[in-house]
């Protein structure tokens, strides 16, 4: 069978399993938070720590990565806030909201466990260096962005700096520094350590899913249709396009090109909807759009997959 | 570093480490339920799957394994119930959580990734074997004295029988178990993408069944008379691998085989009996702080009773 397939097919099932899941009693929303806190607070990290302390070389990163993606989001995301004042009027927070939608991808939910069972511990590299600034900038941007249209310019600066103190309080990015200290500080890992931490591990990639699949029963396909399905189209299609032209422009290595663009084909990340939901802008269309953009990226990101396993001649 | 130790401590480290989140405020016990959810319902399902249908031999085990284990589990049972009939008193609901509490060892969470790293297939079959029995035969039957105790005479039992049978019809532990045996001896070969999609599902089974395990005995304060429930622990953790010594050497099982029982006759005693007995509101408090010292003692029964079997027979995956 297709590589591909056999990499896609059981990531998706494990979404649709916790989608189902969560449609009956027996998974509550509160349920669905503590998997997520599993997750999010422990077994992703020890599964950095195992990867980066021990495997992934974190020296040996292409700088042009973040480069490439972030040039791409920033680019797309214009152009998508463009795209909605001609085509659905104007709205300045809703731009910043479809933009923000168009270019934010769920890295760590569902990134993370596809890059690694795709392309094993090579492909963190570049993803994680992708994940260490992406709440900084693409949560930031858009945060400015709305207190600066609400007139708020103190609030604007207070927003820079509460998301600068919130990275410190985010298990990820806490675990990626933590383990990178490790690595250079030659600190030892004893063999209970190691065994521990693998343990934990294990239940990374298949937990994230389920528990991805299971919050996206929050989330109601509703609002404005046109509107939602033209934002996943700009996630689905145009961001990962504008990320392999730049990856292409900036001489990017071809596993790392494969990983960015990847990355970018990943479906709108629940992190929009929680902005949308806090400042009240768009809160249906984004629902929608997280949905639908989960749903189908199970198609690009099977095309992108075998495109560039073809080329590559093997995968993970 | 000894075998014993280094399959030990990391499972116990997960428990621990469940434990503390499960008392910040990043975890609450919904919360908890919802990771068990997953445990039960998916992880473990596949688990169970992957282990029974992954060209394994049924035919490895005779019936003298749970005959053994059942005879003395059954007598170690009535002989804590006599001791505290003797010593602490209480009416026949409370001495059947207490007998619940030495035949129920945690074989699910803990028993089998302990006894398939200590003792491979054989370990993980036999684990498997007891813990499906477990749901009927020890499950089962606690809950079918307890309505009889309550309830008055026929009506009691009739009771019991139907709360077990809809919790039997309902238990994804032993409906998958069942599901996976009715798979391997039907002989057909399970498709890639389900092979793959299962062996996916099944690594978060034991890392998220030890983290929840540890969260859901942070719900679980130590607390009551600590007198009977440290009693309720020793005779957990010696009188019943005492009495598989005992019936296994009768029985004639081979060292391998005995092995893991005793490992299994060392396990703490499992969450279930603490559930049970918050569903009948039974010595909750002393089922709770019994099920919390047992595990927190298991860390060492089981290190002790895993070096002294694999020093003996030298067997180890």
């Amino acid at each position: 069978m297709d590589v591909t397939l056999q990499v896609v097919l059981p990531i998706f099932g494990l979404i649709a399993a916790g989608y189902g899941l969560a449609r009956t009693p027996l998974l509550t929303p509160a349920g669905v938070r503590g998997l997520t806190t599993f997750v999010f607070y422990f077994a992703i990290p020890c599964l950095l720590f195992r990867s980066i302390s021990r495997g992934a070389d974190l020296a040996q990163a292409e700088w042009a990565v973040p480069l490439a993606y972030f040039g791409a989001t920033l680019l797309v995301g214009a152009i998508a806030a463009a795209f909605r004042r001609l085509a659905f009027g104007a709205g300045f927070e809703e731009g910043v909201l479809f933009a923000m939608g168009a270019g934010f991808a769920n890295t760590v939910m569902l990134g993370l466990p596809l890059v690694f069972t795709a392309f094993g511990e090579a492909g963190l590299v570049p993803i994680l260096l992708i994940i260490a600034f992406h709440s900084i900038l693409l949560i930031g941007l858009p945060t400015v962005l709305l207190e600066i249209a609400r007139g708020r310019r103190s609030g604007a600066w207070s927003t820079v700096r509460t998301t600068l103190a919130s990275l410190f309080r985010n298990p990820v990015i806490l675990a990626l520094l933590a383990s990178l200290a490790w690595r250079a500080g030659g600190w030892p890992q004893p063999e209970l350590l190691q065994r521990t931490v693998d343990l934990a591990a294990g239940g990374a990639t298949p937990a994230a899913l389920f528990a991805l699949g299971a919050s996206l029963t929050g989330y109601r396909i509703a609002g404005d249709l046109r509107e939602g399905l033209s934002l996943v189209a700009f996630k689905l299609l145009a961001h990962p396009l504008g990320a392999w032209l730049l990856c292409l422009l900036f001489d990017v290595s071809a596993l790392a090109t494969a990983v960015v663009t990847i990355t970018a084909a990943l479906p709108i990340g629940i992190n929009v909807f929680v902005l949308a939901q806090q400042y009240d802008v768009a809160v249906r269309r984004v629902a929608s759009a997280i949905v639908l953009s989960t749903a189908l990226s199970i198609l690009t990101v099977a095309v992108l997959l075998s495109e560039f396993v073809a080329r590559a001649g093997g995968g993970g | 570093m000894s075998l014993a130790i280094a399959i030990v401590l990391p499972v116990f480290a997960l428990i621990g480490a469940g434990y503390l989140i499960a008392r910040s405020p990043l975890l609450d016990e919904e919360g908890t339920r919802g990771i068990g959810a997953f445990v039960y319902y998916v992880a473990i399902p596949c688990l169970l799957f992957r282990a029974l249908t992954g060209g394994i031999d049924l035919g490895a085990i005779t019936w003298t394994v749970p005959a053994a284990y059942y005879v003395a589990t059954y007598g170690a049972a009535m002989f804590a119930m006599v001791v505290k009939r003797l010593a602490f008193g209480g009416g026949l609901d409370a001495l059947a959580v207490w007998g619940m509490g030495i035949a129920f060892p945690n074989i699910l969470i803990l028993g089998l990734p302990l006894a398939h790293a200590a003792y491979g297939d054989t370990g993980l079959l036999i684990g498997v074997l007891l813990t499906t029995l477990d749901s009927i035969l020890v499950i089962g039957l606690t809950t079918v004295i307890i309505e009889l105790a309550r309830g008055s005479g026929a009506g009691g039992l009739r009771q019991g029988l139907s709360v077990t049978g809809r919790a039997l019809s309902r238990n994804p532990v032993v409906l998958s178990a069942l599901f996976s045996l009715a798979w391997n001896l039907s002989g057909l070969a399970v498709p890639d993408t389900m092979a793959r999609l299962v062996d996916l599902t099944a690594q978060a089974a034991l890392p998220a069944a030890l983290f929840s395990l540890g969260a859901s005995l942070a719900g679980a304060p130590v607390a009551g008379d600590l007198r009977e429930s440290l009693t309720w622990v020793a005779l957990k953790l010696l009188v019943h691998p005492l009495a598989i010594a005992l019936s296994g050497l009768a029985f004639g099982l081979a060292w391998r085989e005995l092995a893991i029982l005793l490992t299994i006759g060392v396990l703490p005693i499992g969450v279930n009996v603490f559930i049970l007995a918050q569903h009948y509101d039974i010595i909750v408090r002393r089922t709770a702080s019994a099920v919390v010292i047992s595990t927190a003692l298991a860390v060492l029964s089981t290190a002790a009773m895993i070096a002294a079997m694999t020093a003996r027979t030298g067997i180890a995956d």
